[in-house]
C-alpha cells in the first residue's frame, strides 16, 4: 500500500490537464519513502501519445536532490486517452537501453505513476516496474499532514 | 581535462562513483576516457558506430552537444559533462494511436463489464476488444437467441443477425429473445428491441434475409466471427464453406431431442465437410419441428457457443477446435470426440473440389426454404 497526501496527487492530477492534449510528466521527489515535492519536468515530445522528459530538467533535478539528501521518489506521466496503466512503451522504456529486459530497468525502486484523464474522473495509479515484470502498488490518498 | 557527472543509473557501473574525471580534447575523447576506466559503460553509451545511442543525451556545461559540434565539441579544463538516459514513455505504439480515442472505455462500460474486467483474462484490453469484435449470428431462434444474449450482455461491439421468419407461438418454448407480445413479429426487429433494452451500447446489424449461396460472401467477409444457429442441413454446409472460404471461425451448434453438440471449426482444422462429407437423405433426420426439442438444451449450447466465441475473441483458453462435444441432457453426460482435417475433404482437403459456393438446396435434396411474405 502506497500512502500519498492528496496535495500531491492533486497537482500531478493539475499539471495532466494544464498539458492537455499532451502528455505530461514529471518527478516526485521523497526522502525515507516519503514523497514530497512535484516537480513538473517539460515533455519534449510534446505529444498525445509519448513523452520524453527534458534531460536538462532531469539532471537539474537529479544535482539538486544529491544536495538535499532527497531521492526520486516517483517518475509520473498521463495518459490523456487510455487507462492509468503502463503502456508496453512505458514498460521498454523503463529499461535501459530501452527493451533490455535481461538486466534491472534503470529505477527499480522508483514507482511509476500514471494519471489518466480518458474519462471523466481522472484516474491515478502506480506501479513498479521491475526486472521480473509489473507490481501494482495500491495507492491511497492520505490526508495532508 | 574535465569532469563527467555519472547519473544514479549507471553509478552500478562507476562504484557509485558520480564525477568522474576524464582526459580528452573533445567530448568523443572525454566518453572514451571514461569507457577505458569503465568499460561497460562504452555500450550504454555508444552504438557499433560509435555513434551515441538516441536514448542517451551528453550534455555539457548544461548544453546538449547536437546544439554544439556533437562530439566534436572541445572540452576546457574544468568543463562539465553529462551523460543522461532519456526517460521517456508513451500510451500506446504509433499504429494504434488513431485509435486513442475509441480505445478507452466509458466510466458506465467499467461498471457494467466489470465482473469481467476484473477477471486478469479479460481486463479492460479484453473488454475492448470484445467491443472492437463483429460477430454474425446465423439465426434468431432458439440457439441465437442465448448465443445474441450473451454476446450483447457482455459488451460485443457489433452484432450482426440474419434471419427473415416471423415469431411464432411455438417459437416461445424456447426462444428467449421474443415474447407472448411478438408473435407474428419478424423475429430479427423482435431480437433486435429485446438485446437492445439488455445493452444499449451494442449494435445490432439486421440482414431480414436467409443467408444464400448469392448473399453469403457480401455478408461473412465483414465479421471476425460466425455462429450458426441454423436449423437445416442446407444451411449448415452453406454457411461451413462460406467460412472456410471467407476464412472465418465458425463456432458450430445444434440441437434436436435431448442431445446438443459444439464443435469449433476454424480454417486449417477439422470442418463441417470432413465429419459430414455428404448431407443425410432428405427427410432421414428429423427437424425440431418434426421431434421436438427440448428448450433448456438450447440454453446450454447457446451459452456454449457464446463461450467459444469470447475464448476467440480474447485467446484465451482451449478452443473446441478439433473437438466434437455431444450434450445428452437425459443422463446430462458430456462426451468429446477429437476431430481432425480429412485431407480427401471436398473443401478444405488437399486437392479440392468445391472452391465456390454451391446450390446447398439441390445438394441438400430439400426444398428452397420459403421466405414469408
Amino acid at each position: 500500500m502506497l500512502r500519498i497526501p492528496k496535495k500531491i496527487i492533486d497537482e500531478m492530477i493539475s499539471h495532466a490537464i494544464d498539458d492537455l492534449p499532451n502528455e505530461a510528466c514529471g518527478q516526485v521527489n521523497g526522502k525515507n519513502n516519503k514523497p514530497l515535492t512535484v516537480n513538473r519536468v517539460k515533455n519534449v515530445a510534446a505529444s498525445p501519445y509519448r513523452y520524453s522528459m527534458d534531460p536538462l530538467t532531469m539532471l537539474k533535478l537529479e544535482q539538486a536532490r544529491e544536495k538535499t539528501g532527497e531521492d526520486l521518489f516517483a517518475i509520473y506521466h498521463s495518459h490523456v486517452a487510455s487507462e492509468a496503466y503502463p503502456s508496453p512503451t512505458d514498460i521498454r522504456q523503463a529499461f535501459f537501453p530501452p527493451g533490455q529486459f535481461d538486466r534491472e530497468p534503470m529505477f527499480p525502486e522508483c514507482f511509476y505513476i500514471l494519471v489518466s484523464l480518458a474519462q471523466d474522473r481522472p484516474e491515478v495509479r502506480a506501479f513498479k516496474i521491475r526486472q521480473g515484470g509489473l507490481v501494482e502498488e495500491e495507492l491511497i490518498s492520505s490526508a495532508d499532514d | 581535462m574535465a569532469t563527467i557527472y555519472i547519473p544514479t543509473f549507471f553509478r552500478q557501473i562507476t562504484k557509485g562513483n558520480e564525477y568522474i574525471l576524464v582526459e580528452g580534447s573533445n567530448v568523443l575523447e572525454s566518453l572514451e576516457s571514461l569507457s577505458y576506466l569503465y568499460p561497460e559503460i562504452r555500450d550504454l553509451i555508444f552504438d557499433s558506430n560509435k555513434q551515441v545511442l538516441r536514448h542517451v543525451n551528453i550534455y555539457i556545461n548544461n548544453h546538449e552537444i547536437h546544439e554544439l559540434e556533437g562530439l566534436d565539441t572541445l572540452v576546457n579544463t574544468g568543463d562539465q559533462i553529462a551523460v543522461i538516459p532519456a526517460l521517456a514513455g508513451g500510451a500506446m505504439t504509433l499504429s494504434t494511436e488513431k485509435n486513442a480515442n475509441q480505445s478507452a472505455l466509458k466510466p458506465e462500460e467499467v461498471m457494467r463489464y466489470s465482473r469481467h474486467i476484473i477477471m486478469p483474462q479479460v481486463g479492460p484490453q479484453g473488454q475492448r476488444k470484445l467491443r472492437d469484435a463483429k460477430v454474425l449470428v446465423v439465426g434468431a431462434g432458439g440457439l441465437g437467441g442465448p448465443v445474441a444474449l450473451y454476446l450483447a450482455l457482455a459488451g460485443v461491439g457489433t452484432i450482426g443477425i440474419t434471419e427473415f421468419d416471423v415469431v411464432d407461438l411455438s417459437n416461445l418454448q424456447r426462444q428467449i429473445l421474443h415474447q407472448t407480445r411478438d408473435i407474428d413479429k419478424p423475429k430479427l426487429k423482435s431480437a433486435k428491441e429485446t438485446l437492445g433494452l439488455y445493452n444499449p451500447h451494442v449494435e445490432i446489424i439486421e440482414h431480414p434475409m436467409p443467408l444464400t449461396s448469392d448473399n453469403a460472401m457480401d455478408i461473412i467477409p465483414n465479421y471476425d466471427i460466425v455462429v450458426n444457429g441454423a436449423d437445416n442441413f442446407a444451411t449448415r454446409y452453406l454457411v461451413n464453406d462460406a467460412c472456410y472460404l471467407a476464412g472465418k471461425t465458425l463456432v458450430d451448434g445444434a440441437i434436436l431431442l435431448f442431445d446438443g453438440q459444439l464443435t469449433v471449426y476454424k480454417p486449417g482444422y477439422c470442418c463441417y465437410r470432413c465429419l459430414y462429407p455428404d448431407p443425410p437423405p432428405p427427410g432421414m433426420v428429423p427437424s425440431c419441428a418434426e421431434a421436438g426439442v427440448l428448450g433448456a438444451i438450447t440454453g446450454i449450447i447457446g451459452s456454449m457457443q457464446a463461450t467459444e466465441v469470447f475464448k476467440q475473441i480474447l485467446n484465451i483458453g482451449e478452443p473446441m477446435v478439433n473437438r466434437l462435444l455431444l450434450v445428452d441432457a437425459l443422463t446430462m453426460q458430456f462426451r468429446e470426440m477429437k476431430l481432425r482435417r480429412d485431407p480427401s475433404c471436398p473443401l478444405c482437403g488437399d486437392n479440392p473440389t468445391v472452391k465456390e459456393l454451391i446450390d446447398y438446396d439441390a445438394f441438400c435434396g430439400s426444398p428452397p426454404i420459403e421466405v414469408p411474405a
